[in-house]
């Protein structure tokens, strides 16, 4: 996506949070960038070619209010700007996004982006949005006042893209918009003083470096003293800040007064109306479990069908690869059928499940709903010492804690962003799905509860519960000890309702489709082929034992007793006494091990297994599988291996590992530490084993 | 050892090949740049709350 051609002028697109950039960026490039209606969507850079034009690039940056950065994801919009970010030359000209609905905050960033020295454009997004509301927004009027292009625009539809590509392409080589207003002079005698102990510091770093105090700017600047000097010839930093608002606000009251009409009395909007429900203490919450329970049970019931029908296909593909007898009985056939269609059909037959699931999260973040739940989990996240900023980190946690980790750049404070990013993998992630479903389906009876819930939903629901109370806790810990120090307040605009758009919605079922079978056809078919292969060999020779004489042996089948004399048998027996307390065989044992780079692989690895052992030539499906396999040894011999305890067990363990070689590395890329996710890696073990443990011995107990 | 235990040895040594591939590239690549911007940004402020808050 970063990819840079070799393109000659490149257009920065910037503007305040959920100013509708991305919709912007993907109809002036064409691309499909992820959208959401709620801020932060955005972290990283992205680049696109702007259709229509050749040679000109495209920049989306991430959403900020201002150039004055609290944020690493703020200072790479300045960087950016000022020709400093690498890989990323000197733009030639900024769009700045702005929502026509609330025009007088967005101008703040556009007067900052106009004393760049850039050629800057107006774009007067959710036009269609502001007129609902009857604020009359006159373009040419606003274009006088400024002294730059503007465009009036719906992204969501495309009216007025066009327009906007031709500004921008006439902004390549254009002069730079002079700003109307003026500094008072205590700031330009303090700049002044500034530039002569910086000489070579560029103009409009050196002023965000004086103006905002521990800003970003600051830091980078790094001659405390020379600024300090110059902070306090102009009355200090706090007047100065005042001064900067005092200018911007008064000359963009100006421009507002003259190009914005508003109604007399401002209508009670219907955004307004549906907030006073969706956002109250009670109400609000009550509605926030009854989406997730309701999300959960649709997890099960309507994709259910889908998935039987994915299923039965691999099974049928199954069966004609196993009859075809130009593949003979040997080797290959065996890694055909038990270790390609059995570990990566699977894992596949998870699709609908997931589709279904992010189809739920797409629908709810474009109408706005997410924003709203983030308000109503700020309380809770206070409690533990986050804050509300947290929220959307962790939300896109749940798809997958890579880019989950990633979007906590949007945490001002550092403290709040490691200890989010510390417990951002006790997410469910979608990994996580497969193996929730399987022992779900197999293990907890499909029976209501109270008359109206679902059993199987409330248990899938209760471990997505299970990872966010363990992350309340660990974050409540963590900040009470290592991380002390205030949470920093929270401040969100919560987005207008609006219908989500069909084409956002399969756009992001698609991706996440594509990413789920990309892993399961490159991944998960590795690591299928691997295990099938340790489990396949050596090859034994069984006739000895299976005579009447070695009565011990007997009651196992050929290939049962072949798995456990394979590579795989062996190590599992080593690693077996290890998962004692939670009463699981080796072949169990065997998976969990095999699933720490990646924890779908759990689920091909019993594939896998269970296929190679043939433990029932009637059942294919795997979840019939786990439920009838028994312990092949032992004085256990013969029981089944998985009972709902071993299965509750095996969920919490994998609610709780740390099962994932991209998230550790992830934290140690953002951490700029290993020992980060050491300390992830240690401390989720710990206490996915711990607890993994202690459901079982308890849930025995209750069910005994 | 029959051809088609050859094919199947041949097909999973590929496989084990492309895992091993696929991780060290990863740690390599994460190694190459593990000092983001925005990491060391957090570890400098990070010290910096810590003296500031004695």
């Amino acid at each position: 996506m970063s990819e840079r051609g070799s393109k000659s002028h490149t257009i920065v697109l910037l503007g305040n949070p959920n100013t509708g950039k991305t919709t912007l960026f993907n109809a002036l490039t064409g691309m499909r960038l992820r959208t959401g209606n709620y801020p932060g969507v955005t972290v990283e850079k992205k680049v696109g070619a702007l259709l229509g034009a050749t040679g000109i690039d495209v920049l989306d940056l991430p959403g900020t209010y201002s150039l004055a950065a609290r944020s690493p994801d703020e200072m790479v919009a300045v960087d950016v700007l000022a020709g400093r970010q690498e890989g990323a030359p000197v733009p030639d000209a900024a769009v700045v996004v702005v929502d026509a609905s609330n025009l007088e905050r967005n101008l703040y960033l556009v007067s900052q982006v106009m004393e760049t020295g850039l050629p800057v454009v107006l774009a007067l997004n959710m036009s269609d949005l502001a007129e609902r509301r009857s604020i009359e927004v006159d373009a040419d009027v606003l274009r006088q006042q400024l002294g730059i292009p503007v465009v009036p625009l719906v992204a969501r539809s495309g009216t007025g893209v066009d327009e906007l590509r031709t500004e921008m392409i006439a902004a390549i080589g254009a002069s730079p918009p002079q700003p109307g207003w003026s500094w008072p002079p205590e700031i330009a005698l303090a700049e002044a003083s500034l530039a002569a102990a910086a000489p070579d510091y560029p103009a409009f770093e050196l002023r965000r470096a004086l103006l905002d105090q521990g800003g970003e700017a600051e830091h980078r600047f790094g001659n405390v003293e020379a600024l300090a000097a110059a902070r306090e010839q102009a009355g200090g930093p706090i007047a100065l800040q005042v001064m900067e608002a005092e200018v911007r606000y008064g000359y963009i009251g100006d421009v507002v007064a003259a190009a914005v009409t508003r109604p007399p009395t401002p209508r009670v909007t219907r955004t307004e109306r549906i907030d006073a429900i969706l956002t109250h203490k009670v109400w609000g919450t009550g509605l926030l479990v009854l989406v997730g329970y309701f999300v959960f049970m649709s997890i099960f019931q309507w994709a259910a069908p889908v998935m039987d029908f994915v299923e039965a296909t691999f099974a049928l593909v199954g069966e004609q690869v196993e009859a075809a007898s130009f593949l003979g009985d040997g080797a290959l056939k065996s890694l055909l059928v038990d270790g390609v269609i059995t570990g990566v059909g699977g894992v596949v037959v998870f699709l609908p499940q997931i589709l279904v699931l992010f189809g739920f999260i797409a629908v709810l973040e474009d109408c706005g709903y997410m924003a709203r739940a983030a308000f109503l989990m700020d309380r809770l996240l206070r409690w533990c010492g986050l804050s509300g900023r947290s929220f959307i980190p962790l939300l896109s946690s749940f798809a997958c804690a890579v880019p989950g980790i990633m979007a906590t750049r949007t945490i001002e404070s550092h403290r709040d962003r490691l200890v989010t990013i510390l417990v951002a993998p006790l997410m469910t992630c979608s990994a996580r799905i497969p193996i929730y479903v399987i022992l779900t389906a197999a293990f907890v009876p499909a029976t209501m509860v109270l008359g109206f819930v679902n059993l199987q939903a409330l248990v899938f629901a209760s471990l997505y519960f299970l990872g966010i109370v363990v992350a309340v806790l660990v974050a409540w810990a963590l900040r009470r000890t290592k991380f002390r120090g205030e949470p920093t307040p929270f401040l969100m605009e919560l987005p207008p309702y609006k219908m989500p758009s069909p084409n956002i919605v399969v756009q992001r079922m698609l991706r996440q489709a594509t990413h789920f079978l990309s892993r399961a056809g490159t991944l998960i078919l590795a690591s299928s082929l691997v295990i099938w292969a340790l489990a396949y060999w050596p090859r034994a020779d069984l006739t000895q034992s299976l005579t009447p004489e070695a009565p011990a042996v007997s009651a196992m089948t050929a290939d049962q007793l072949q798995l456990q004399q394979s590579f795989l048998g062996r190590m599992g027996r080593t690693v077996e006494p290890a998962f004692a307390p939670m009463g699981w065989d080796w072949k169990v044992s065997i998976a969990v091990i095999a699933s720490f780079p990646a924890r779908e692989v759990v689920v091909s690895t019993l594939g896998v297994i269970y296929g190679l052992g043939e433990v029932d030539e009637e059942s294919t499906a795997l979840r019939e599988q786990i439920r009838e396999v028994t312990w092949d040894h032992g004085p256990r011999q013969g029981e089944p291996v998985l009972d709902l305890a071993g299965a509750l067990a095996l969920m919490v363990f994998f609610a709780l590992c740390a099962q994932c070689a991209a998230t550790l590395m992830t934290i140690g890329k953002e951490t700029g530490s290993w020992g980060w996710p050491v300390f992830t890696f240690v401390y989720m073990t710990t206490l996915a084993y711990f607890g993994a443990a202690i459901t079982a011995v308890v849930a025995r107990a209750m069910l005994s | 050892m029959q051809i088609d235990d050859l094919v199947a040895l041949g097909i999973v040594l590929a496989a084990a090949a492309w895992l091993a591939r696929y991780f060290v590239r990863r740690i390599r690549r994460l190694t190459r740049s593990q000092e983001t911007p925005s990491s060391k940004l957090m570890q400098i402020t990070i010290q910096d709350e810590d003296k500031r808050e004695g």
